[in-house]
């Protein structure tokens, strides 16, 4: 009977201690944060003069000088942490002389010694300023972390410090293909991270369109919608037939974008193709580059058995001016088939309830009350011979 | 007699250790992961990737219930988030106030009896879209009342976009929230099915057109003990157990998921309430039945600030519903999924977890006491075990607390002042006087509701949300 | 007459400086002896190593005037770090500096001087460092107004350095609704907005200040994160006459600006 209480009472005087120990570092903790962000505050305040006068004389010529005296650690950190805030935010003349001056602070030295540090989390701290103070010296060394550190999210991290910190395209490479090897499906990500280099992505992207892994594919896809590249069109048109149905779509995406692509024969392919996906961007793309000569097409794949295709269908042709308003109203006389006739009705209707709202474009006004007007003299002819046929 | 009231009590004053030691494993997994998730946040660059043309794009889902006096302010703080490029939809739920009228003037919204709707899920009649080109991310859903989770199902349906955010109408997002929540979702898209955000307590905080301004504690109890509960089960719970991938609930005052999966397992159940732990237990169980590789997370750095009931009266009907909540799911899936190890960490470790510790605490917990105090009134010598009971829950308790608060001080430090510390821990320790007896009877009473319902099989209500249910904060599941 | 003029006039003369740079820094000081005078002179020189300098002293305005040899205007702002350091120290200071440069020496004639002087006796507040801008023929008004609407400190505080170093007059609105109210009194000649804005976003700035436009219109410069094809395209259609997303640089933002608003 004793026992399990006893066992009990030590069990609260271990509790006890645990608690206390836990309360003496929770407020250890919070007074050194708390005398941190004084010393920030304080330091800042003594730099002032100093903060303005590297923002005044961005473009000037020289260098711009280190503060006069001899500064603590701490206060490195803290001038550095405001040099970094205003590198971010600027390209030219303007950032090469802030990070001349980083580089004179001696802040990159300190940094690449850090990359070395025991602490884990002190790397990270190192590799983050480095991107940031796009120090080509930390190369190799950022790429060694991200080979042995592989466990965790810091893997981005250190991806974006080499981004920014890389000057040349094997590099950037080698950077995303450890990212890929660490964890498919984030090339969205890549390609973002790869957005912050300085030098140009674009043959980056062209190569690795051209490589057998298909996540490597994804990223130039994706990297190629926004840095076009010429002397694509044969890789291209191969990868659309990819295993891949990912893939398949990005290319499509892709060539979806630049009207040089939309030959008739890849238009009708692509809306007659077995993936849904395919056919829906396909559909939505006519509209929006307002390609009116795939009128007849359109007017085909509006029959879709994909809500999204039959949708994405109609909505293009109420966008390429009054000729497909037309179609999408000869579609309510010669379909059969009543949904596709509700369908269609239901885009007419919104495309009509458009001008209850005041736009601002003349242009648009215009298509607009000629759309209107065919609607009407249309409705008033399929009436009467409605009314006609009930007779 | 005396025996047996001698076992049963001990046995309680294990059960007691038992939960705290599980929860303070869990939190050790949070301890482990506090750094990344600092460095992660403190190192990516938000405000850059808030403009960035390759963040998926996200429809945010707003269901509103009689919401009219704040509807517009919440509006309006939502269409102005940092995010590239995102859609607010708002739900009315069939509100018995003006909350549809105040939204079409305030935004000038015209009815538009042609919008596309995607009838993937069954809803509730929708009696019109309404939209105007001059805000055009905005939509407004009227419907027929159907409860939150119909007309979460609604706004699916119209969404736009491959990723949806559910949003309560009381609650305020962080200007930010969003784009830290799609940081996490980009660096593992392919197997993120959902991700929660931090929600925090309002009360207390100064908050000027929409936004949070100044951060501080709430003044009166009850918001302040919420608070505190809230911290613990956010920052010491969640953190832990989505580092195992056993997190079973999502708070439904703010979420994002994967349409594609939620629109596969169904969208959100109607009927109870609880709709938020449904869904993601519904999620689990499709990606593990599928095979897919997948993960729920957690981004307690999203944050998303809501009011908490401030009178008993209101909380209490909060706390039972989510007694009754959780019930429902716990016997709807746990016969299904418990210890099955095709269910891996979740059949294994969070069902069981959640059902002896969660719903079966009232049990445990009262009766426990009452044994006690039965074998004490009978033997008066032996006070003290009474005593010990009561310390080992209150020291575990503020142990945890301390934790909690300790993870909050490494990595968020949403309360600057030395004194927010100080005032934090006497509340985590008040709490154990009368709050958390009051709580376990809630979920108790919550659990009797849900029985009596079920027996009345057919005349269960459709709408899980009466007027004096109105704070509608989410299900939270603090350990009671 | 100042006593800082002849001393200027002796200084050039000593160091032959007609088609040299040189600069000039006035401290609003206390009462100083010649003696702490000649102390801070030694302090400065070891600050200045090598640098050629001479010191001044006025006792009626207690201004302390510094002329420095072949220093342009960051040299020149930078060396007024330090006259300013020693002068606290020494708790000396009584108000703020005004400094200018002259890229010839020719230029710095007793009339521009006798400005200076009047500036940094009008001059408010302690130890704040302020910059002289001379118009060599005499024009006061500015280059141009401009409303920087902005969530972000960093870029507000440097714009507001920069682009007032350009000569333009610039305001700053920290959301939405602010720039229109501010838009709303000033009627600047330029609107730089981002559109991430809390309250009220770029986009119904715009719209608001379209709907305003009675007089001639102002020019409208997007800064933005942003870097979708939509928002380009709606901006422009809301009548932004530029687009330029961050990380930017300076030098271009300000060539546009000025080809905007000359």
């Amino acid at each position: 009977m004793e026992t399990p209480l006893t066992i009990a009472v030590y069990m609260l005087y271990g509790l006890s201690g645990a608690a206390v120990l836990g309360l003496l570092v929770l407020f250890v903790l919070k007074l050194r944060h708390l005398a941190a962000e004084k010393r920030e505050r304080v330091c800042l305040e003594k730099y002032q003069d100093y903060f303005f006068y590297i923002q005044a004389y961005g473009e000037e010529e020289g260098r711009l000088k280190p503060p006069a005296g001899v500064l603590t650690r701490s206060e490195k950190r803290i001038i550095q942490k405001k040099l970094i805030s205003l590198l971010e935010r600027f390209t030219g003349v303007h950032r090469q002389k802030l990070l001349d001056l980083c580089d004179d602070l001696g802040l990159v030295e300190m940094d690449l010694k850090r990359l070395n540090s025991w602490w884990k989390w002190s790397r990270v701290d190192a590799a983050y300023n480095l991107g940031m103070m796009h120090a080509e010296q930390a190369v190799p060394g950022i790429i060694r972390l991200m080979k042995k550190d592989d466990n965790d999210a810091s893997m981005f991290i250190f991806a974006r410090a080499l981004a920014k910190c890389a000057r040349k395209e094997k590099d950037l490479r080698e950077m995303v293909e450890l990212l890929v090897g660490y964890r498919q499906n984030c090339q969205p990500l890549i390609v973002d991270i790869l957005s912050d280099s300085q030098i140009d992505t674009g043959p980056l992207f062209a190569s690795l369109v051209r490589e057998e892994d298909a996540d490597l594919v994804k990223v130039g896809l994706i990297g190629l919608t926004s840095h076009v590249q010429p002397g694509m069109d044969s890789i291209l048109d191969q990868l659309v037939n990819s295993a891949d149905k990912e893939v398949r779509i990005k290319v499509v995406k892709l060539l979806c974008r630049d009207i040089r692509y939309l030959t008739k024969r890849n238009v009708s392919l692509f809306l007659s193709h077995p993936d849904w996906e395919i056919r829906s961007v396909m559909a939505k793309a006519i509209g929006e580059l307002g390609l009116s000569t795939y009128i007849p097409l359109l007017k085909r794949a509006v029959k879709d058995p994909h809500w999204w295709v039959a949708r994405n269908s109609m909505n293009s042709l109420a966008q390429l001016q009054v000729d497909g308003f037309r179609a999408l109203c000869s579609i309510m006389e010669e379909e059969r088939d009543i949904r596709i006739r509700e369908m269609a009705n239901q885009v007419i209707q919104k495309e009509l309830e458009k001008g209850r709202f005041p736009t601002i474009d003349l242009e648009q006004q215009i298509t607009h009350q000629q759309k209107l007007l065919f609607y009407q003299e249309w409705s008033r002819k399929t009436l009467s011979t409605a009314h006609a046929l009930e007779k | 007699m005396r025996d047996f009231l001698l076992y049963y009590g001990t046995f309680a004053i294990y059960y007691v250790f038992v939960i705290n030691s599980l929860y303070l494993i869990i939190m050790m997994f949070s301890f482990k992961n506090i750094m990344g998730i600092l460095k992660s946040s403190l190192y990516s660059r938000y405000q850059a990737l808030s403009g960035s043309p390759h963040v998926p794009p996200i429809s945010i889902l707003v269901p509103a219930y009689n919401e009219e006096l704040t509807i517009i302010e919440n509006v309006r703080s939502l269409l102005s988030l940092n995010y590239p490029e995102y859609e607010v939809i708002v739900i009315n739920d069939g509100s018995g106030d003006e909350t549809l009228n105040v939204l079409i003037n305030e935004f000038n919204l015209q009815l538009s009896h042609h919008a596309a709707v995607w009838p993937v899920l069954k809803t509730e009649k929708v009696r019109g879209v309404y939209y105007n080109p001059a805000f055009p991310h905005l939509y407004l859903i009227d419907k027929d009342n159907g409860g939150k989770a119909d007309s979460l199902n609604a706004g699916i349906n119209l969404s736009h976009y491959p990723l949806i955010a559910s949003i309560d109408a009381d609650s305020l997002l962080e200007k930010d929230a969003l784009i830290r929540i799609a940081r996490v979702y980009m660096e593992n898209p392919e197997e993120t099915v959902a991700i929660g955000g931090d929600i925090r307590i309002a009360n207390g905080c100064k908050i000027e057109d929409g936004i949070v301004s100044e951060i501080r504690l709430p003044k009166k109890l009850l918001p302040m003990l919420q608070s505190i509960e809230y911290l613990k089960a956010f920052l010491g719970g969640r953190i832990g157990w989505s580092a195992i991938n056993g997190l079973i609930i999502v708070s439904g005052a703010f979420g994002v998921f994967r349409k594609d999966y939620v629109i596969k397992v169904g969208g959100y159940r109607g009927g109870y309430p609880g709709e938020d732990m449904n869904i993601i237990i519904k999620l689990h169980k499709y990606m593990l039945e599928n095979k897919l590789p997948y993960r729920v997370a957690f981004c307690p750095d999203a944050v998303c600030w809501t009011q908490a009931p401030d009178t008993w009266k209101i909380l209490g009907s909060q706390r039972r519903r989510w007694g009754r909540g959780n019930l429902k799911n716990m016997i709807e899936y746990g016969q299904h999924m418990v210890f099955r190890p095709k269910y891996k960490i979740f059949g294994l470790v969070t069902l069981p977890y959640n059902i002896l510790f969660e719903t079966l605490n009232p049990y445990f917990r009262i009766t426990g006491l009452l044994a006690l105090i039965g074998y004490v009134l009978m033997d008066m010598t032996q006070a003290n075990i009474l005593l010990i009971y009561g310390a080992l829950n209150i020291l575990y308790g503020f142990l945890l607390g301390i934790g909690a608060l300790l993870l909050e001080e490494i990595a968020f430090r949403r309360y600057p002042r030395f004194q927010d510390i100080v005032k934090m821990l006497f509340y985590t320790i008040l709490m154990f006087f009368g709050y958390r007896q009051i709580g376990v009877i809630w979920r108790f009473l919550g659990h009797i509701e849900y029985l009596r319902n079920n027996n009345s099989w057919g005349t269960m209500t459709r709408t899980s949300w009466k007027a004096e249910e109105k704070k509608t904060i989410s299900s939270l599941e603090v350990r009671g | 007459m100042n006593s800082l003029i002849p001393a200027f006039h002796q200084f050039l003369r000593a160091y032959r400086l007609e088609h040299n740079s040189c600069g000039i820094i006035l401290a609003a000081c206390k009462q100083l002896s010649p003696a702490s005078v000649s102390d801070i002179e030694e302090a400065l020189q070891q600050k200045g190593m090598g640098l050629h300098m001479q010191l001044a002293y006025d006792k009626n305005t207690r201004l302390l005037a510094v002329y420095l040899e072949g220093q342009n205007r960051s040299e020149t702002h930078f060396f007024s770090l330090q006259v300013k350091d020693i002068l606290q120290e020494r708790g000396l200071l009584a108000g703020s500096l005004l400094i200018a440069s002259f890229t010839e020496s020719k230029q710095a004639t007793s009339y521009v001087l006798q400005r200076m002087i009047q500036e940094v006796l009008k001059l408010a507040g302690y130890g704040e460092i302020k910059l002289f801008f001379h118009h060599l023929d005499g024009r006061e008004e500015t280059a141009g107004s401009i409303l920087l609407v902005n969530h972000d400190e960093t870029v507000n505080e440097f714009l507001q350095i920069f682009l007032q170093q350009k000569g333009y007059q610039v305001t700053i609105a920290q959301d939405g609704m602010d720039g229109v109210q501010k838009y709303q009194e000033l009627f600047p000649d330029l609107v730089i907005t981002d559109l991430n804005l809390p309250i009220m976003d770029g986009y119904q700035l715009m719209e608001r200040i379209r709907q305003q436009q009675t007089g001639p219109a102002s020019k409208i410069v997007v800064l933005t994160d942003k870097k979708l094809e939509e928002d380009v395209k709606k901006s422009f259609a809301l009548g932004a006459s530029d687009y330029i997303t961050k990380p930017f640089s300076p030098v271009e933002l300000a060539a546009r600006v000025k080809r905007l608003i000359s």
